[in-house]
């Protein structure tokens, strides 16, 4: 049967969303046809159907906020005109498609310009588009309904007590200065080395500001050519150069009424910081090949892991730049020097890991946060995380174990004495351990390495010490 | 087979919509039934005042129903009468539109009357 035929198209939207209960109010003075609408429409289980013949009595249960309204155009006591614009004031998200016998098309644009979502002439095909129409009604609230959530969840992710871990006094002090960068509309610059967590730090300042809701903009400067940079940022009109052969907003433009987050911006080529500065000053743009200016209100967020000083004091980055982009200064410790944070940054991502991958929860054994505690992570936060990810997958057991631990070549865990304080007693069962584990536990070559008795050696295997 | 010009009516959009609700076909046969009575007295009553905006928009307002039904002539008879122009209106050509529609819905009435005491 027709109806059923076309139910069964809203079996091809599992999500929860659509099986959602959906009100449609009918309002139509036929009473024959309104039975007639309501009859095809309530094939669908999950609609929920009212009818009326007068507009009146729609108007008096609007305030229930139906998802859609089918109106017929003319009412015996007001026209469908009227009713249309009550329910924009009164219900802005209901979407009303006009249903008439009219065929005039001066009507339907009309009503179409004042808010109708869609206008349907009652013809042959009136169920048929009526269904579809509906349908593509529920799929843009189910959409609608799931960005929303995102937007939250997105925002919840970033509450930067949560992303940005840690309990040392250089994060404590961080997360003070998030607060502050996320309350004005300054600019801010991010610095630290690879992998301390700039675009996290970025990102929870947006999250957590008044432009929460409007888009973050993320453009890595190394990762564009010089030309294709320029176009990326500031868009293009068509015809601007040989192969636009359309328009391109830029990403100031996508960024607008949100945050533009710049990284690696001692990167940027010098000529193009000219162009960047007169963006910031005059906070417009215009596109390549374009006349209109567009106007911005956008933070910027720029990130760097070069000393931006040093790089002006060398002639490669523009002064007027510097101090524009400046703002707010957000250094980003090393991991290494804020060694008390390393474990409890290693339980997080252990669990994150072990959650995303429906993984029992691990542990770490004394040894496995002894030997994370010894390595000085050139690649920081984002080096530790891939560590723990890897340590996760190899481990046999609840409890992480030492050789869970492996570690890149890029770097030996001998600089432990930034790590945490510890007695000599337990720094030479480390570097003894680190020398068994070079050469293999050969106890006499590591004793003649270290110039240490064998015995010595011998006694504190025995004892477990090593 | 006939033509939809020379049947009387067609249910066939009707028991789709249905789908196979013979309840919700018996009632709508019933309030066809009783909405025509209505309209065709509603008609006479405005002739008589000679208010044909009046007619047309009673009209107008079912045919929808009309093609619901499938009753094509009468579909066709009020699709002539909202082209006639109210100021100079051709009493004789609707005068014999009319008794057309009269005609027809009557004798359509009468089938769709047997039809629902069959089906009960």
């Amino acid at each position: 049967m027709f109806p059923e035929k076309y139910y069964r198209n809203d079996t091809l939207f599992p999500n929860q969303d659509i099986m959602d209960s959906f009100s449609i109010f009918i309002v139509e003075d036929d009473q024959f046809y309104g039975d007639y609408l309501n009859h095809f429409l309530s094939s669908n289980p999950d609609y929920k159907i009212a009818q009326f013949s007068l507009g009146k009595d729609f108007i008096d249960k609007l305030h229930e906020k139906p998802d859609v309204v089918t109106l017929d155009y003319s009412l015996p006591d007001m026209t469908g005109a009227v009713v249309l614009k009550r329910i924009r004031q009164m219900s802005p998200e209901t979407q009303v498609i006009i249903v008439s016998g009219q065929k005039d098309v001066t009507t339907a644009l009309d009503l179409i310009k004042e808010g109708a979502y869609d206008y349907i002439v009652k013809d042959q095909d009136t169920r048929s588009r009526l269904w579809n129409v509906i349908l593509r009604i529920r799929e843009n609230r189910t959409l609608k309904n799931q960005v929303e959530r995102l937007q939250e969840e997105v925002v919840h992710k970033y509450d930067f007590e949560k992303t940005i871990i840690g309990n040392s006094q250089a994060i404590r002090d961080i997360y003070s200065l998030i607060e502050k960068a996320s309350k004005t509309n300054i600019n801010v610059s991010i610095t630290g080395e690879t992998g301390t967590g700039k675009e996290v730090v970025a990102k929870a300042i947006h999250y957590n500001s008044v432009r929460r809701r409007k888009p973050f903009v993320a453009v890595n400067m190394t990762a564009f050519p010089k030309d294709l940079l320029e176009s990326e940022l500031f868009g293009y009109e068509k015809g601007a150069f040989t192969g636009a052969f359309t328009r391109k907003t830029g990403k100031f433009e996508e960024a607008n009424q949100g945050t533009l987050f710049l990284d690696e911006i001692g990167d940027m080529d010098f000529a193009l910081q000219a162009k960047l500065l007169r963006v910031i000053q005059e906070r417009e743009v215009v596109r390549i090949g374009g006349k209109d200016t567009i106007p911005l209100d956008l933070k910027i967020i720029v990130a760097t892991h070069r000393d931006l000083k040093a790089e002006v004091a060398k002639g490669t980055f523009r002064e007027d730049l510097f101090f524009r982009l400046l703002g707010l200064p957000i250094l980003l410790p090393p991991l290494r020097d804020r060694s008390n944070d390393i474990l409890i940054l290693a339980k997080h991502f252990a669990e994150v890991f072990c959650k995303e991958n429906n993984m029992p929860a691990v542990g770490f054994s004394t040894e496995a946060s002894e030997k994370l505690l010894r390595y000085p992570y050139p690649g920081n936060i984002r080096e530790l995380k891939a560590i723990i990810d890897l340590a996760v997958v190899m481990s046999n057991g609840k409890v992480l174990a030492q050789d869970d631990i492996i570690f890149s070549q890029m770097a030996q865990p001998t600089d432990f004495l930034s790590a945490k304080e510890m007695t000599l007693a337990e720094y030479d069962r480390i570097i003894i351990k680190s020398y068994l584990e070079k050469y293999n536990d050969d106890m006499v070559l590591v004793a003649d390495k270290l110039k240490v008795g064998k015995s010595t050696l011998y006694r504190m295997k025995q004892r477990k010490l090593i | 087979m006939k033509n939809n010009e020379e049947r009387l009516y067609d249910l066939e959009d009707l028991l789709d919509a249905a789908a196979g609700d013979k309840v919700f076909i018996g009632k709508m046969i019933g309030n066809f039934i009783a909405e025509t009575g209505i309209v065709l007295q509603k008609i006479s009553i405005l002739r008589v005042g000679g208010d044909y905006a009046g007619i047309k928009a009673v009209l107008h307002k079912i045919k929808p129903t009309m093609k619901v039904m499938g009753i094509a002539t009468v579909v066709g008879i009020i699709e002539e009468i909202e082209e006639m122009n109210l100021l100079a209106m051709n009493e004789s050509r609707f005068s014999e539109l009319f008794l057309k529609m009269e005609k027809t819905l009557t004798l359509v009435n009468e089938e769709l009357g047997k039809l629902k005491s069959i089906s009960g």
